[in-house]
């Protein structure tokens, strides 16, 4: 018995150590990167199931529309009128902008290409804020690529796979992102709080020109995600006579929880990354 | 694991199966309520099969369930494995012991093995990812306890029935 089960502890280290090895390679070096690539290919079938129910009630509600359903429909017809008025004043000024850059000949480009993408309905652990969506590698996505919801900046991909890549959330803790305010320009960094709907800007000393209900953008600065995105709306700025800088919130404007699209963009300014178009050669 | 030789039906497709079933179950979306609550059911599954047949499913078992857990959960590869073949360990040590156990006692080494394999998941975590190891995390171990007698007596059901061994 106690043969046995010193075999069974000591089998048990063994398998500590293996797995401490893989965590480090898988951690530290790209090794295990193409592996991660194909391991998503067991995840699909398991997603597809899980995904079932879902799925099923969605097609029944449009089989048997309710009130609610209706409500909703000529809800979204008038804000469909309202983004169209809008859209138009935004495609004036796309092209005002490219003829402005053309005469400035910057290679900046607005309007970035995008790919819509849906987010895959599987419960992940609690404390990872990340969210898994339907396309990978196949489609061109590359890891940090900035994903934004209809509503505001959603995060940016962690992970690429076949035809799934992970993205980070900006509520994770380990997620920065450079923000502006939108009233006065004002620059500085967004951390993940590790609460969902939540992010902090630590870096604002307590002369800073901020106030509730301030709405920070992407600034643009680093490279990564591109100008102009709404992220946040300041909620709670608390101004503590011991500490020197700013304890603020902000509550995101993707609706994480809520978000069920999400368009991946190709940021043009991003040094050494070739466009999707030149990449893949289409075009959206 | 463990080969014993030419014993007449193994049946290692319904302990699979019933793995399999419980990876579904973990990766079920629940409501935001329910989100931190989210009850283990590899843990449980593997926990019954480690105490039921201690010779044949082991450590070994609970670390290649744990991998898989990785890949499903796109978490680095290793993170559950570690706290999962814990599991089995645990269950594989003290399988004699708990067979003495009532199942309200039963439960209470469920949850304090739960709360290892929570505390050995997030731990790694943090290493890799910097997040707070907040007390919520803790309740799916509280869910995963009491959803144990559950567990144990169906796949004691389903064990007798199509007579595993």
């Amino acid at each position: 018995m106690s043969n046995d089960r010193s075999s069974v502890i000591y089998r048990f280290m063994m398998l500590v150590v293996l797995s401490v090895a893989l965590m480090i390679i898988d951690h530290r070096s790209g090794l295990l990167r193409t592996v991660k690539i194909v391991t998503p290919v067991i995840n699909i079938p398991f997603e597809s199931v899980v995904g079932l129910p879902g799925k099923v009630q969605s097609s029944l509600e449009r089989y048997y529309p309710d009130n609610k359903l209706y409500d909703r429909f000529i809800e979204l017809k008038k804000k469909q009128v309202v983004l169209e008025i809008k859209l138009q004043q935004y495609d004036a000024l796309i092209k005002e902008n490219r003829r402005l850059f053309t005469l400035l000949s910057a290679s900046k480009k607005a309007g970035d290409e995008v790919l819509l993408t849906e987010i895959i309905d599987v419960g992940l652990e609690p404390f990872s804020h990340k969210v898994v969506v339907n396309r990978g590698i196949e489609s061109g996505v590359y890891l940090g690529q900035p994903a934004i919801a209809p509503l505001g900046v959603l995060g940016q991909v962690s992970e690429v796979g076949f035809r799934r890549s992970v993205i980070t959330l900006i509520t994770d803790p380990s997620h920065g992102l450079p923000v502006q305010v939108e009233r006065n320009g004002l620059r500085t960094i967004v951390k993940g709080s590790g609460t969902s709907d939540k992010i902090g800007l630590p870096f604002l000393d307590r002369q800073a020109d901020i106030q509730q209900g301030d709405v920070l953008i992407t600034s643009g600065m680093g490279g990564r995600f591109p100008v102009g995105y709404k992220v946040a709306e300041v909620t709670e700025i608390v101004k503590d006579a011991n500490e020197a800088f700013l304890n603020i919130t902000a509550n995101t404007s993707a609706q994480i929880n809520f978000s069920k699209e999400v368009l991946l963009v190709w940021n043009d300014d991003r040094p050494g990354f070739p466009s999707r178009s030149a990449m893949r050669g289409r075009t959206q | 694991m463990r080969s014993s030789g030419s014993r007449a039906p193994r049946r290692s497709g319904v302990i699979i199966f019933t793995i399999v079933i419980a990876l579904l179950l973990n990766l079920t979306p629940y409501p935001d309520w329910m989100e931190n609550a989210r009850p283990d059911w590899v843990t449980l599954v593997l926990f019954y099969w480690c105490l039921a047949l201690p010779n044949r499913v082991g450590v070994g078992w609970g670390w290649v369930v744990g991998i898989i857990l990785d890949v499903l959960y796109y978490s680095i590869l290793g993170q559950h494995a570690i706290g999962k073949a814990f599991v089995a360990l645990i269950a594989v040590i003290a399988h004699r012991r708990m067979r003495m156990y009532h199942l309200w006692q039963q439960c209470v080494v469920v949850f304090l093995v739960s709360c290892a394999d929570i505390a050995c998941t997030l731990w790694i975590y943090r290493i890799t990812n910097n997040t707070g190891i907040e007390l919520v995390y803790w309740t799916s171990a509280l869910t995963t306890a009491l959803l144990w007698p559950v567990i144990y007596t169906i796949l004691r059901f389903v064990r007798q029935r199509i007579g595993v061994s």
